[in-house]
């Protein structure tokens, strides 16, 4: 009989929430590998589906099984090795970046263990050097700006070993280079480490150019999902932003692109038709 | 181990030198001095009166400063911890408004020295234990630490203790209502011995249990949920230490009255000295509260001799001076 391949996240009719809104009859899966990327207007429920992932907010009815295991009967310690989070809001401290990036050996420590091994610094050098900031290692994370305190969070995050990494946004504060740089790294590990990526994410460009699935949620409900080019339709772009957009392939990378127009000038086309 | 400055280390030890010497400067100071020279001879000597002055009066009341000392900070340290504040101690949660209102009872009603003695030790941990209880079932709600509702909790409780405590002095007579004041100013003078070891194995022990939850206390620096998110389990942490902390509170309420400042002023300062790893911390501020606890009964008992003064009032004068200062100077944010 032939294997059937599973995918690493399964979520099936998802649904929960607060009193005043509700995800509803949420589905997708993602396979290992996959880069996916959230997207949809503000308030459609895709931080609350990132936390109904981690388990900060209960739901009340679907699946969510992580390689064929219900989320969360899974004990937090064996959570926290298989799924990492970059938040949005990293808390402003005064312990120094390599401090803050050895947390993510946390979920590895023995009961009794005090001090982090070697092992654990080793990893902790590793991922800052991969994201950059090794030569802020000593510094407290305070002291860094939001892109570096972006990329130290990131390297946290990592040191976890996860099968999964979940980012909130992590593009929102940084200036275009910055954006670049965050991205790139994430598809570079995305590509080399096998990692699958779920990133909530505004910029529909840069979703359109990273992520090789989307989902795109709508008011608590899952609107599209597939591929960049199935979902980057204007059509339903202007259904779901309720606003006029054009799509055009970029002309360097051929991925679908959302260019915004503005009222005045439909304004002006509309007055130039007649 | 890299990540373990040496100088955090280092200001350990000097902790630890101080406490020998502050410790021998308790010893030999008194009513009767013993120089140091003298030691050795009186060591020696078990017939000797300074001996037994040594043995039977100093050497126990040191060890109870220590212990209460040490326990006060290191319960003020855990709770700023899990309460991500700098302003909690443990006699903000009403811990000492119960204990006191249970040993205020226990005079008024006349039982006081039946028991051998013990009656109001247990009275005022009985005070403490019920306050605490209240605080958790009533602050805890559904969720595993709602902080600002439990401070409130603790807040209000402590009201209504003082104000029962207040009709209490009020109905009570003149001798009861020495007693009371006497017991609520806090003393280190405690005669039964089984206390005293009771409370110094009490903080040795939880001081080691505390150690288990120190990665998890890191962790919560970021908050609750990404210590969630590191796989700490945050609801037990929490309970267990909120726990502890205000037994170690009730048993050094109990034993020794209440001395206030303890718990808020020095792990402020260890804070600033070592850094907010708990790994450290949770040593510096023992240790610490410990020697600053020692210094200020040897003030106590020798600054107005022969007469002495009440811990309570040396701790919070120095204390609340200490803190002055440091709040005023510069950079004194509260570091995470």
């Amino acid at each position: 009989m032939e294997e059937i391949k599973k995918p690493l996240l399964q979520i099936d009719a998802l649904c929960g929430g607060y009193k005043s809104f509700n995800l509803q009859q949420i589905g997708f899966a993602l396979d290992k590998g996959d880069f996916a990327g959230i997207i949809g207007p503000n308030g459609s429920g895709k931080s609350t589906l990132v936390k109904m992932l981690l388990g900060d907010l209960k739901r009340s009815s679907g699946k969510m099984l992580l390689e064929g295991k219900e989320l969360s009967a899974m004990p937090v310690r064996q959570k926290a090795q298989t799924i990492a989070v970059v938040t949005q809001h990293i808390e402003d401290t005064s312990m120094s970046v390599l401090e803050y990036v050895l947390l993510g050996r946390l979920p590895y420590r023995e009961l009794f263990q005090f001090f982090e091994k070697r092992e654990d610094v080793a990893k902790a050098e590793k991922y800052m050097e991969l994201t950059g900031i090794l030569k802020y290692r000593d510094q407290p994370l305070s002291s860094l700006s939001g892109g570096e305190r972006q990329l130290a969070a990131m390297a946290r995050a990592l040191t976890q070993e996860p099968k999964l990494l979940l980012l909130d946004e992590p593009t929102s504060q940084l200036d275009i280079c910055h954006q670049v740089q965050v991205l790139d790294l994430v598809r570079e590990l995305n590509c080399e480490l096998g990692l699958t990526v779920l990133m909530i994410i505004h910029d529909l460009n840069l979703a359109s150019s990273y992520c090789n699935k989307l989902l795109l949620l709508n008011g608590g409900k899952l609107h599209t999902q597939g591929a960049p080019e199935e979902v980057l339709q204007f059509s339903i772009i202007e259904e779901v932003y309720k606003t006029v957009v054009v799509t055009r392939p970029n002309p360097v990378t051929g991925r679908p692109t959302v260019f915004l127009v503005p009222r005045h000038q439909i304004d002006k086309l509309k007055k130039e038709r007649k | 181990m890299k990540v373990f400055k040496l100088y955090r280390v280092g200001f350990l030890v000097l902790l630890l030198v101080l406490l020998v010497a502050v410790s021998v400067w308790s010893l030999l100071s008194g009513d009767i001095n013993i120089s140091w020279k003298q030691l050795p001879y009186v060591l020696q000597h078990a017939d000797s009166m300074e001996y037994s002055v040594l043995m039977n009066l100093r050497v126990p009341r040191l060890l109870l400063a220590f212990a209460v000392g040490a326990s006060l900070s290191l319960s003020g340290v855990i709770l700023q911890g899990i309460y991500r504040n700098p302003l909690v101690e443990p006699f903000t949660l009403g811990i000492s408004g119960g204990a006191s209102l249970g040993v205020a009872l226990m005079i008024v009603l006349g039982t006081a020295f039946s028991l051998g003695g013990l009656l109001l030790p247990v009275a005022g941990f009985a005070g403490a234990f019920i306050t605490i209880f209240l605080v958790y079932v009533l602050g805890m709600g559904k969720s595993a630490a709602n902080i600002n509702r439990m401070l409130l909790t603790g807040v209000m409780i402590s009201f209504v203790c003082s104000s029962l405590l207040m009709f209490l002095l009020s109905i009570s007579t003149a001798e009861d209502m020495h007693n009371i004041i006497f017991w609520t100013m806090g003393s280190l003078e405690q005669p039964d011995g089984r206390l005293i070891r009771l409370m110094l194995f009490g903080s040795i022990g939880v001081f080691l249990l505390t150690h288990l939850f120190a990665h998890a206390l890191n962790a919560l620096r970021l908050g609750e949920d990404e210590a969630i998110h590191l796989g700490i389990n945050v609801k037990l942490t929490i309970r267990v230490l909120f726990v502890l902390a205000s037994l170690l509170t009730g048993l050094c309420v109990s034993i020794a009255g209440i001395i206030g400042f303890v718990g808020l002023v020095i792990p402020h300062v260890m804070r600033k000295a070592v850094g907010s790893d708990y790994r450290i911390l949770l040593s510096a501020s023992f240790l610490g509260g410990g020697l600053f606890l020692i210094v200020c009964d040897v003030l106590a008992r020798t600054l107005i001799a022969p007469n002495e003064l009440p811990v309570g009032v040396l701790t919070g004068i120095t204390g609340g001076v200490l803190f002055i200062i440091l709040l005023s100077r510069k950079g004194s944010a509260w570091k995470k």
